[in-house]
């Protein structure tokens, strides 16, 4: 399995979460897109790292891979915490409806 | 420091800086204090300046001869390269004896003024104006120089304006006012341009100059030698310098002013134009008398002016019935006695005269003033009479005084009159002589003639009026009687040698007015001579005074014995006043029929009419000078009506044109250009605006559309 297969799968996770972010109304289900827009960039990371001829730097990928996953766990926090408090405030979650920062 | 060099700047300071604290705070010390105590404020610096100025007079008699001029310099004023004036006060002989004119007649003025001037509402205005008067007065007096004189020549100028239109709320005064301001103005334009000529000649002949009267002494035989437009150089200065003097000192053809200059309150008309203002310009002749030596066709000139002055307004004042105009004309005819003295060189008697017409006139108009006030502001004679018995005090100074302008023998006015009238048959001529002569049988005349209305026979006023004149207050009769004694006595100063005296106030003159002992066209010629000797002698000895040149002059005199011929024509013309004064007595006490009589006739009446409407000069100034100058204003205004108006019209329609088509430049395009940005901005903006829907989605949608556009395009454009 070369590099091409990582590659198509992250491919494909990436545009299953733009498709997520950009179609569902849920607020919850936008987060989760975005979950997989950070695991496809992640699993590029580390499909480069494990690909990369030189020796030198054979981890950089991998830690960029774990601090990915560690944003994405920071940002999940904080989105949920928005989410809760809009839903406090608007009684709902909806992104359409959402229009209090229109121009 | 000598005494007088540190007390005799203050003398012109005082009253001024009286003027400027009676000026901006007078109104309020008025209205807090009262009369009383703005008046003693506004006497009380002339009265530290008349003792400044007798005890400076008393210490420079105790100088010698030779050191009695003295030079006090303040301070630089102007110094700009060749021109470098100082501030700086001179007194001498001379200026002390104007210095006790201005400042004892001035502080007696000052005070009858505090009687004259009760419950006026501009009491404080009247004494700053005043004080402001003497000041200027003193600086004229003072000043070292021709242009400090000049200040103080329009500083009183400028007072005399303001003080004849003291009253100003009636028109006849604010006019009378305006009337003396620019006749004045005239007078200084001769003077103003004489002084440049000066400075522009001693600037070109010796490179700098500070307008000095001791440099410009010094440097007179160098100026004499220069013409200006083919005249001579110093004959130009001395007739300009004249005119000036013309102008102050009332002469024909500028003495129209000071008859109109009654309108003002009495005490001016006796401070400024009776004993000082309208004395300057005999004070300015007198200070520069060497240039009028070198000037003998001026001082023809002069004479001729000064004894026409003298024997029209004279004539003019017999046929007046307001008294102050009597004594306005009487004023305007002694002047000319005093340049008629001046224009025949005999200097120090001009001076003298000058002095004791100070002390007579102003008693007399103060007298007339106190007259007046009683009154309640009544002026005509014909309304007086019988008056002696109501105002003693008033009545009897001005007799006295009426006996010194008459030149009763060992009053004042005999000493001073009889003098000039001497050297005017000496030193001038006969014809001279004859004029003045004549003149002062006139003056006794209308003196005598204003006595005899005014204090006896039966009074023709109103019982009202009749019932409540009196005697005016102490603060007014005091400075009379004081003037009319020294009008009695202060002639015994000059009592001439063929009298037994020894001319003092020639002697004490002497160091800085020295008198020509021949007629002003012989000393011309002595003088010429004897520069050309000097000349010829040595070149070494350039370093000659003027005065050497004087005693010289005068040196050589050949003495004749003149003696019977003065006491005859002193007792000629003692006589003479006696004589017209005792056809007054006729004519207007003894027997006023015979007056009547005389009237009635067809000629009589016709002189009357032409001297009672002086000479008809105010209606020829009116037809000759000023209906033409009025034409001309007239078609000036026309021409600026018709051409300037047209020419601004014409621009101001063809600006209208140009701005009208700019208008719609304007309007369309540029208007156009702006609010088409203006919708591009707009329209932009909507477009703009409708991406921020505030829907998360569309806007990562689009960013994410927008992202594939440039990729795509960096992928197959940039690759």
């Amino acid at each position: 399995m070369g590099l091409t297969g990582f590659l198509t799968v992250s491919a494909a996770l990436f545009t299953l979460g733009m498709v997520i972010f950009i179609s569902r109304k849920n607020a919850i289900a936008i987060l989760m897109g975005v979950e997989l827009l950070l695991n496809a960039a992640a699993l590029n990371f580390v499909a480069f790292a494990r690909f990369t001829p030189s020796q030198a730097s054979q981890l950089d990928g991998q830690i960029f891979a774990v601090f990915i996953v560690l944003l994405a766990a920071a940002e999940a926090v904080v989105a949920l915490a928005i989410a809760l408090s809009v839903y406090k405030e608007f009684h709902q979650v909806r992104a359409d409806k959402l229009v209090s920062l229109k121009g | 420091m000598s005494y007088i060099q540190s007390v005799i700047p203050f003398v012109p300071i005082l009253p001024l800086f009286g003027a400027l604290v009676l000026g901006l705070l007078g109104k309020r010390i008025y209205t807090k204090f009262g009369e009383n105590v703005t008046g003693v404020l506004g006497c009380s610096m002339p009265f530290i300046s008349a003792i400044i100025a007798a005890t400076s007079f008393i210490a420079i008699n105790r100088l010698d001869v030779t050191e009695r001029i003295i030079r006090i310099n303040l301070m630089n004023w102007v110094t700009v390269a060749d021109l470098q004036l100082q501030w700086t006060f001179r007194y001498d002989p001379l200026s002390a004896v104007m210095l006790l004119i201005v400042t004892i007649i001035g502080t007696l003025i000052h005070i009858y003024a505090m009687g004259y001037m009760k419950g006026d509402k501009s009491f404080w205005r009247f004494f700053s104006y005043l004080n402001l008067f003497l000041a200027a007065m003193l600086m004229l007096v003072l000043g070292d120089n021709l242009i400090i004189m000049f200040l103080g020549w329009e500083g009183v100028g400028l007072c005399s304006y303001l003080l004849i239109g003291f009253w100003f709320t009636e028109e006849q005064n604010a006019i009378a006012g305006k009337k003396a301001f620019i006749v004045n103005r005239i007078g200084d334009l001769g003077f103003l341009t004489g002084i440049l000529l000066v400075a522009l000649f001693s600037m070109k002949l010796f490179g700098s100059t500070n307008l000095s009267f001791a440099e410009f002494h010094g440097n007179i035989d160098v100026l004499a030698e220069q013409t200006f437009w083919g005249l001579p150089l110093l004959e130009v200065i001395a007739v300009c310098f004249f005119i000036g003097a013309m102008g102050k000192s009332a002469q024909i053809p500028l003495y129209v002013w000071l008859p109109d200059a009654m309108a003002g309150p009495t005490p001016v008309s006796a401070l400024i134009h009776a004993a000082t203002m309208v004395t300057a310009g005999v004070y300015m002749m007198g200070r520069v008398f060497f240039l009028y030596t070198w000037a003998p066709h001026a001082l023809g000139f002069i004479s001729i002016i000064a004894a026409l002055t003298c024997f029209v307004s004279a004539t003019i004042g017999m046929a007046q019935f307001d008294i102050k105009k009597v004594l306005a004309y009487s004023t305007v005819s002694q002047l000319g006695y005093m340049f008629l003295a001046m224009s025949v060189g005999a200097f120090s008697a001009g001076i003298f005269h000058l002095l004791t017409h100070a002390a007579f006139k102003a008693a007399l108009f103060m007298g007339s003033g106190s007259i007046i006030v009683a009154l309640h502001h009544k002026q005509d004679m014909r309304e007086m009479g019988g008056l002696l018995k109501k105002m003693p005090v008033t009545g009897y100074s001005m007799i006295a005084a009426t006996l010194a302008i008459m030149g009763f023998p060992l009053t004042s006015g005999f000493f001073s009159k009889d003098e000039i009238l001497w050297k005017a048959f000496i030193q001038g001529s006969p014809m001279l002589w004859l004029v003045g002569f004549v003149a002062a049988g006139i003056t006794s005349f209308y003196m005598w003639r204003l006595v005899f209305m005014t204090f006896f026979g039966e009074t023709r006023m109103d019982k009202h009026t009749w019932d409540h004149c009196q005697e005016q207050p102490k603060r007014t009769v005091v400075p009379i009687a004081i003037l009319a004694v020294a009008a009695l006595t202060i002639g015994f100063w000059n009592v001439p040698h063929f009298l037994g005296g020894h001319s003092n106030f020639t002697n004490f003159l002497d160091p800085v007015v020295h008198d020509l002992s021949s007629s002003p066209m012989e000393n011309y010629r002595k003088l010429q001579l004897i520069k050309e000797k000097d000349q010829q002698e040595s070149t070494a000895q350039t370093m000659k005074t003027e005065s050497g040149h004087q005693a010289a002059a005068s040196g050589h005199e050949a003495v004749v014995d003149h003696t019977a011929l003065e006491w005859g024509l002193m007792i000629a013309s003692v006589a003479w006043t006696f004589f017209t004064g005792f056809l007054a007595y006729i004519f207007y006490l003894r027997n006023p029929k015979a007056r009547e009589q005389i009237m009635a006739s067809a000629l009589a009446q016709r002189v009357f009419m032409v001297l009672n409407n002086k000479y008809f000069v105010d209606e020829f100034y009116e037809a000759v000078v000023l209906t033409p100058i009025r034409k001309l204003f007239d078609f000036l205004g026309a021409f600026d009506q018709m051409v300037v108006d047209g020419l601004v019209n014409f621009a101001g329609f063809m600006g209208r044109i140009t701005s009208s088509f700019i208008g719609i430049f304007d309007n369309e395009i540029v208007d156009g250009l702006v609010n088409g940005a203006g919708w591009g901005a707009q329209a932009g903006g909507k477009g703009a605006s409708s991406l921020q829907s505030g829907k998360i989605q569309t806007i990562i949608g689009s960013s994410l559309i927008i992202f594939i556009i440039i990729v795509g395009c960096v992928v197959l454009f940039l690759r």
